[in-house]
Order: structure tokens, then sequence, then C-alpha cells
């Protein structure tokens, strides 16, 4: 047959929509007629190009959040069409708290300013044991565990044990190696003592830090998975441990910035005692409002970052990116940081001339010559220039750990701290590894600087800090939010604050224990465990309170329109409990912690009980999160030394009696 | 074994799916609301009867796929083109020219789809972006197998004609 080399059947030949027939006739031209054959390896090329062009760009799955989405959805779905049972949201008064309460409400309570119905909670499945799937190390003894390879489950153990044993034995340099962070301003000296219990008639208000970090939770995993043995109990902080997770909150409905949740079920590790559970979360990220970015950007300059592939070109290619988003209305510059001179490498350049842009962004090159110290008064003094009011104002600074920061700090912290209250922000990007002293000074600067300090290890690191986060999704939807709990002292005998020891000092006033009050933005959740020791029933007689009334959650915050809002979430001891997942996983998670810790508050917890909990309460888990929990939970099990954390539970301290003022006879009473 | 959340069959379409749908929507809406188009997509599929939806299941989610980044596109100011200047992060380990050369050569054909005609554009992405069969494209597209293997023929003639003009401009200048 005489093909043309312009027949559309070559194409489909390449793609394999030819028939058998069709196909041999396509075969025997090729042999017959060299010129095909170039066609058919060029219009192979085309294909394979595009196929892996439009694949890079893409992202491989949907962000967890919309995951999420989704599998509710289905849930939704499969659920029989029966009426679902309302839960009563009460309004924002006490007074009203209080009339609610005659009537049959439920625990978990979540409410919104303003609101009296939200969405009801899911009803989870019980999703039983999922198969563990432990992540190997390089040396691994033991086989990968797959989806579809059946192992059996005692063999897989028993290599798990011997891995772990392995790294027990070789542990002792790995776990040198691990960083022992050091603490920034806002937490006092780490303490292996507990928050003790304070008695309501001493203390009825409290609040909790919502500046959480989650830092603890890696180095405790790293210790397991690196080098085979249990962390030191000062490295275990149980708040930060809780907050390593994401919970499935509801999100805050309306125009409201924070939603607020109480939850409360008896204490896991004492019967006789409850455990609250308190979140905030704030509305989620919205992609398609973005305020005008006024950025600068000052780089590092020296030789080692600019050539290590996961410095400066990692950095370029992120602003690439970012520049790819901007437009006329947004300002970039750039700034060698150490420069020669303090001229900008890009002067302020609207967003939309981006040949201009790109250009300088890759021409950014190491000049060698000696600093002049100024780059960042002349990157603020660039900031300012181009203030955008309601804008993003924001000067980063990206660098590594050679980071070497100017000799006089103060001045620049000074400077840094003057920006940041006219509204300019400073964030810091620290490249490559930053356990150091240099990520402490980074973190320190940014805190200054009201802006964020992110290690970037990754491209994804690079393109969420840089583009997500540089076009406005870090703008505070919530300043000055503050908390306040309120126990009721007619059934609250005592409360603690698990976790957050280096932040509470027993010494302390609870109320500004850390520093003042903090903003919120988009996406953010903090969870905060009270641990409560209810009043005995027979204390007051009649006296007691017709409603089992623990406690009051208030949140306040300026929104973003300036306005102060008020939450008030109000929290019963029902004798019949509806808690979320999100509670008991919680709860495992910070039972977790007080095992490790060895705290005298962990009663008669083990770890199967924490693995029993943490398994029934995967939740949607979207990010797989809590199921790399449940695996870590089974290397705990195999590492030596941990049989002492079964050992039998130590007696509680007494109870703080120094907080009771003078003079209450009540108080020194209990 | 109790019921898994993933043993849903819109889980199952959505973990077969997700990264063709993703794909496909990004050259459509950019990568900022690709997930979005993604989500209602199979948001939908959660209502949909699976007995009649099953068979074709493929053209069924390009199609709403395509309906909804279309909606989305034409409600957009500004369009986030295809060519999005180096959406592609540089290869930060250069390989032999040839390597470098492909990326280039890669580079100038994604730049080139957004001079095709609307149709050729789309049986493009359909195909290399979802791997849909002719007979799934000419579902979503609503036109007939034939006329499907002429319009992509032709695309892929004009990309590369637009890529070696290209090699020649650049030759040229560079003399």
């Amino acid at each position: 047959m005489t093909l043309s080399n312009d027949d559309p059947r070559l194409l489909s030949y390449v793609l394999g929509e030819l028939d058998e027939a069709e196909s041999r006739e396509i075969e025997a031209a090729i042999d017959a007629n060299p010129e095909i054959r170039a066609e058919l390896d060029a219009l192979r090329m085309t294909a394979e190009m595009l196929r892996e062009g439009l694949a890079e760009r893409a992202p491989k799955e949907l962000p967890a959040i919309q995951r999420k989405v989704l599998e509710e959805a289905t849930r939704e779905a499969e659920k029989p069409k029966v009426a679902p049972v309302r839960r009563r949201f009460l309004r924002p008064t006490l007074l009203a708290a209080a009339a609610a309460a005659l009537v049959a409400i439920s625990l978990g309570v979540m409410q919104q300013r303003r609101q009296t119905e939200v969405a009801k909670e899911q009803a989870l499945p019980d999703f039983g044991t999922p198969e563990p799937q432990p992540k190997e190390k390089k040396k691994s003894t033991a086989p990968p565990p797959k989806d579809d390879t059946k192992i059996d489950e005692a063999t897989r153990r028993e290599a798990l044990k011997m891995l772990q044993e392995e790294r027990a034995r070789q542990g002792s340099e790995v776990a040198a190696r691990i960083p022992k962070p050091r603490r920034l301003s806002a937490r006092s000296k780490p303490r292996a003592d507990e928050n003790p219990f304070i008695y309501t008639t001493s203390i009825a208000r409290a609040s909790f830090p919502l500046d959480v970090d989650t830092a603890s939770y890696s180095l405790v995993a790293r210790y397991f998975q690196e080098a085979g043995r249990r962390p030191p109990s000062s490295l275990v902080r149980v708040d930060e441990l809780v907050n390593a997770f994401p919970y499935e909150d509801p999100d805050p409905v309306g125009d409201a910035a924070i939603a607020a949740r109480a939850e409360v079920d008896t204490a896991p590790w004492n019967h006789s005692n409850r455990l609250v559970r308190l979140a905030l979360k704030t509305a989620p990220v919205d992609p398609s409002i973005r305020p005008q970015a006024n950025l600068v950007f000052v780089i590092d300059e020296s030789q080692g970052f600019a050539k290590d592939p996961d410095k400066l070109p990692l950095l370029q290619a992120a602003l690439r990116r970012l520049v790819s988003r901007l437009d006329d209305r947004d300002r970039l510059t750039l700034i060698a940081y150490g420069g020669a001179s303090d001229e900008p490498h890009l002067p302020p350049t609207p967003g939309d001339d981006k040949p201009r842009l790109l250009t300088a962004i890759d021409k950014f090159a190491p000049s060698g010559a000696g600093g002049s110290g100024g780059s960042m008064e002349r990157a603020f003094k660039e900031a300012q220039a181009h203030f955008v009011a309601g804008g993003v104002n924001r000067v980063f600074l990206a660098t590594d750990d050679h980071f070497a920061a100017d000799p006089e700090q103060g001045r620049l912290t000074a400077l840094i701290r003057e920006k940041a209250a006219a509204g300019i922000s400073l964030s810091t990007l620290g490249f490559g590894p930053m356990d150091g002293p240099v990520g402490q000074t980074l973190k320190a600067l940014a805190e200054e600087g009201k802006g964020s300090f992110a290690q970037i290890t990754s491209p994804d690191a690079a393109r969420r800090e840089l583009v997500d986060v540089a076009l406005g999704a870090r703008t505070p939807i919530a300043r000055d939010v503050r908390v306040e709990v309120d126990f009721a002292p007619g059934y609250v005998r005592s409360f603690r604050l698990i976790g957050n020891e280096d932040r509470t000092g027993p010494e302390r006033e609870f109320l500004d224990a850390w520093k003042g009050p903090v903003d919120l933005y988009a996406g953010q959740a903090v969870t905060a465990l009270y641990e409560l020791e209810p009043r005995p029933d027979d204390s007051g007689g009649s006296e007691a309170p017709p409603v089992p009334y623990l406690l009051t959650l208030r949140v306040h915050y300026n929104d973003a329109s300036g306005q102060t809002q008020e939450i008030e979430v109000p929290l019963r001891d029902e004798w019949r409990r509806e808690v979320s997942t999100d509670f008991y996983f919680a709860a495992a998670v910070a039972g977790f912690g007080l095992l490790l810790r060895d705290s005298p508050y962990k009663g008669n917890l083990t770890l199967a009980d924490v693995v029993t909990m943490a398994r029934k309460n995967l939740g949607a888990d979207p990010g797989g999160h809590r199921a790399r929990f449940v695996n870590l939970l089974e290397l705990v099990e195999f590492t030596p030394g941990v049989a002492a954390m079964q050992a039998a539970p130590k007696k509680p301290p007494r109870r703080k009696g120094s907080l009771c003022p003078p003079g209450d006879s009540l108080c020194s009473d209990l | 074994m109790p019921s898994e959340p993933t043993s849903h069959w819109v889980l199952l379409a959505l973990s077969r799916y997700e990264a063709p749908l993703l794909r496909y929507a990004t050259a459509i809406v950019g990568s900022a609301q690709a997930a979005d188009v993604v989500q209602d997509t199979f948001l939908r599929l959660c209502n949909q009867d699976q007995a009649a939806v099953e068979p074709h299941l493929r053209a069924w989610l390009f199609t709403v796929c395509r309906n909804r980044a279309l909606d989305v596109r034409r409600d957009k100011r500004h369009v986030e083109s295809v060519a999005e200047v180096d959406e592609i992060m540089p290869d930060n380990h250069p390989g032999p020219s040839e390597a470098l050369e492909r990326r280039e050569a890669m580079r100038r054909v994604l730049g080139a789809l957004d001079t095709l005609p609307e149709r050729q554009r789309e049986a493009v992405l359909l195909k290399f972006s979802g791997d849909l069969s002719y007979q799934e494209i000419a579902e979503v597209l609503g036109t007939s197998v034939s006329n499907v293997g002429f319009l992509l023929h032709t695309a892929l003639r004009a990309l590369r004609e637009h890529v070696e003009k290209k090699d020649r401009e650049t030759e040229r200048r560079s003399r």
C-alpha cells in the first residue's frame, strides 16, 4: 500500500487506535519506507512531550482538604435516608445557655457568633484497624508491606521488632544528630514536671496559648524511627504532639473568622476525671480573593547559597512561579543580602512586566564582593515606598544556615519591629537544614517582623511558602485573638492544662503566661486539652447548679474590618456524651505524650490503650497523618526501654496548695 | 473487614481519575483552580446513579470536568494560559545538552498549544492529559471518531510546524 507521510492513520497507529489489520498495514509500510518510520518517531516524540509536559505542571492529587470534602460527600451519599439528628446550638449569652440547658443538649457544642445551627456531626463509621504500613528506612530487614501483598501479621511484627532492635544498637550516634531545639522568647526553659491541678476556688479563669508549634512531634518520631530509642522527656511536649495533627472540626460559618468548639468525656487515664478538648479553627484559605502584594525579597548572595541546587535555584524557580501569578497591581523587588551595593538588583517592578521580572530573577548571582550591610534597611525602604494599604506588604529574607546576622542586630531588630508595627512584615525563608542557631535567629526575626519563618527543603515547600503564602494567604483573618476559659467552681473542683509546661510556669498567672494576644490566619487550628476534677456530688448538696455546667470558652478577636467579635461556647457534662473522633484521637496523642514524659498524671494508662484509642479514631484522615501515628506507635512498642513506660503509676503529686490565697478557708479546706 | 471509606465507588473513581482530570483541568484553568474543578466533578459524581454512569465513566467525568472548567474560565477575567511562563520548575540537575534541548522543545510544544484552534486544542488535551480513547473524546466533544482522528492529526502537525518554525528563527538569530 502507499501511505503518505500526512496520513491521519499514522497518528492513530502511534496512539494505539487502529485495529489489528490496519496496524499490520502500517507496519508493512514502515518497512517499505524509511520516511514513514521517521514520521512515526517524530509523532511519538511529540506525543510523549505533550504527555510529559501536561503532567508536569499539574498537581498529582487533590489537596487534602478537598479530598476530605469528597470523602464526606460519599459517606453522606451512602447514609440511609433518615432525618439526621439535629444538634441544638446555643445563643452566645449565658442567659440563653442556661435556658437552653433545660432542654436535652448534646455535649460537643460548636458555636459561632450569632448563629444557632451548624453542620451536623458526622456519624463516623468505625473504620476498624487499618492495615498498618510502617515506613521503612533503607536498611530495613522487614519486607515493605504493600496494599496488594499479603504478609503474615506475625512475620511482619517479628521483622519490625528486629528492625527496631537493630536501630537501637546503632542508635546512639543517630540520636546525637537529632537536634535539641532551643526555645524562643515566648517560652521559658523546658520543664520536665507537669502543670499542676489548680483549684477553681483559687483561679477559675484560665487561658491557653494560641501560637501553637508542632516541632516536638517530628523530633519524637525521629527518635523512634531513626535512633530506635525513647526521646528524653524534656523533648516531649504534649501540646505540640496534639497540635501536630489536623482535626476535622467544622469550619466557621458565614462571616465568622473563627469557630470554637468544646467537648468533654471521661479522661482515658483517670476515670474519675474529665478530659476537655477546646478547639479553635479559622476559616479556610480562599484562593479567589487575594490582596494586592508589595513584596521585597532579600536574597543571600553567597557562593554556597548560589551553588546548592536546593537553595538559590529552588528559590528562583519558586520566584518565577510567583511572577506568573502577579498582575499590574503588584510590585516585586529583589535585593542581594550583603551585596556590594545597596542598589536593588531589581527595583520595585509592576507584576505585569514579566520579561523584566523573569530576567532579573534568572540573572541573580553572587557578586563575590564584600557586603555593605545595609540590605535590610534598603529592603524596608523599598517596601515603604510602595506600601499598599490593605495589601500584603512583606519583606522576605531568603538564606541558608551560613547566614550571619548583622553585627548590629539590636538595631536591625528595632527596625523590624518598627516596620512590623507600620504594617510591613518580615518573613524568613531558611533553605536547607535549619536545626542550628541560624534557624532560631531566622525564626526570632520573623516573630519580631510579624511574618512567618519557613524551612524550605523541597519544591513543594518553596511553592507553598513563596507563592501561596506570599500572595496573601497569610493575612490575618482574626487579630488580637484572646481566649478565656471560665470554669464553674460549682462543678469543677480543679483543672489542669495539659502540656504547655514551658509556657505556664506554676508561679505565673495563667492569663499572661505567654506573649499577649495573637493573630490567626486562614486555615489555622488550635487544640487545647484540660483535665478536670469534678466536684464530688455530695459536696454542694442542693446548692449545686441543676445542670452539670463545666466551663465557658470565650474567644474575642477583631475581624478583618476591625470589629470586635466574641464567641461563647458553654460546655455541660451530660450523662450521654456525643464526642467526635477528633476528641479521642487527641486524647490518644496526649496520652502517648504523658506516657513518654512518664507523667505523674498518666494514671493507669498503657501504650496498648493508646494504640486502641488511636486506631479506633482515625476518622477520615485525609493526609494519612493519623495512620502514620498508629504506625509510629507500633514501632514504639518494639523500642527497647519502652517497657518502663508500663511501670506502675506513680502517685500524683499533691495539688498546688500555695495557690490558695491566704485566708481563703474554703480553698485550703479542700 | 469492616467497611473502609475507600470502598465507595466514587472514591475508587477518584483514585483512578484524579491525576488525569487534574492534568486536564490544569491545562484549561491553571493549576490554582484545577483542584476546585476536579472536586466539583467528583461531587457531582456522588449524586449519580452508579449503574448508569459506570459503563462510560471516563467520558462522563471528562465531560463534566470540561463543562465546569469552561465555566470557570469564562468567569475568570484573566486566563492563566497553558503557556504560563515557566510554570515548569527548571531542572535542578541539568543533564547533557540533549536533555536540555528536549525540555526546550517540550516548552515550545506546550507554548504552541495556545495557537491551536479551540476544537483541536481540546482534542489534544483530552488525549494527552486524560488519555481518553478516540471514542471517548468523540463522546465528550460530541463529534465522530474519525473526526477526532482528523482533529488530532491536524493539531499535532500544526504543533510540530510551530516548533520547527521557532527553531529556524532561533538559528537565524544566533547566526
